[in-house]
């Protein structure tokens, strides 16, 4: 090999730093104070500080950057639409349907009733309110949407009693029972029985019952 | 975990304890009681069948004694959509308004 001709070692080595840069001395500093900061909220404590869908923290707090936050904010047009699909699809379903109350297909708008499982949302007072502790921007709105219907094997539907809902049906208790309690739901509807499956974890705190 | 420590469990949490506290009358707080004991022996995994049967008999029980303002409670007080929407079905069928 002759002087100055680069080996396969060397070549490789330097690919690798070239996609692995090292970090610049703010890198380095926002890395050292995200770490300051996560310690200080025992963010290893899950019940303490529960995610959301996508892995944040739900409570917001010092999780991620403003320009997140910005971001995951519903943009709302001037007919009060969000730029989220299901958000969309819920209240454009419920002023069609009008005043009546109950279940709903999103898909179709058809009433419809279970005679057995669980009727199960993951909606709070909070996900809906701007600027509140647990607000759902669209993304993460949406994301919920698609996993708890692959979590729970069920298509959403719509619940409507005043305030529109998205929820689940799922026969399954414990996924149903564990959803719940992720999302502090104040409890879970039985079909079979006709009666709701109260939480004794329920937290007013982030999900005020609409009365 | 007997009833009386279901029933105990869901009074630590100040929400169950202002919704049995606040209810209008003795039949639905009575409802309300059975309503946690039967719902903590689900959430909970405890009691047998027979046990959660017994305690659901018993808020049926108390539900055909429910007046307007009763069944107005459980309604107001229930979460989820879906749920008043059936309570207040449940209620037109009770007072004989379907």
């Amino acid at each position: 090999m002759l002087y100055g001709e680069r080996s396969g070692y060397t070549r490789l080595l330097r690919l690798i730093y070239n996609e692995v840069k090292p970090m610049t001395d703010i890198e380095r500093y926002r890395k050292r104070r995200a770490r300051r900061i996560y310690s200080r909220l025992d963010a290893w404590e899950e019940e303490k500080h529960p995610r959301d869908a996508s892995g944040r923290f739900s409570s917001g707090g010092a999780s991620g950057s403003s320009e997140q936050k910005e971001e995951s904010r519903p943009k709302t047009t001037h007919e009060g639409k969000t730029e989220s699909k299901y958000r969309n699809m819920r209240n454009s379903l419920a002023g069609k349907i009008g005043k009546e109350d109950g279940t709903f297909d999103l898909e179709t708008g058809e009433p419809v009733s279970f005679d057995n499982g669980y009727q199960v949302s993951f909606q709070t007072s909070n996900s809906e309110e701007i600027g509140s502790d647990g607000f759902m921007g669209d993304k993460d709105y949406d994301s919920a949407v698609d996993d708890l219907s692959k979590r729970l094997g069920s298509k959403p539907y719509l619940g409507k009693f005043g305030e529109p809902e998205i929820s689940f049906h799922c026969n399954d208790y414990d996924t149903c029972m564990k959803m719940a309690t992720k999302y502090n739901q104040h409890s879970i509807f039985d079909w079979s029985k006709g009666d709701i499956v109260e939480n004794p974890f329920y937290d007013e705190s982030t999900n005020k019952i609409r009365r | 975990m007997t009833a009386d420590e279901i029933f105990g469990k869901y009074l630590e949490n100040p929400h169950w304890k202002r919704q049995y506290d606040e209810a209008p009358s003795e039949t639905c707080k009575e409802y309300i009681k059975w309503s946690y004991i039967w719902s903590g022996m689900n959430w909970f995994k405890t009691g047998t069948s027979a046990q959660k049967e017994k305690a659901h008999e018993k808020m049926n029980d108390l539900k055909e004694k429910f007046d307007r303002e009763d069944w107005e409670y459980i309604i107001k007080t229930a979460g989820g959509a879906s749920a008043k929407a059936e309570y207040t079905k449940q209620m037109k069928q009770s007072l004989g308004e379907e």
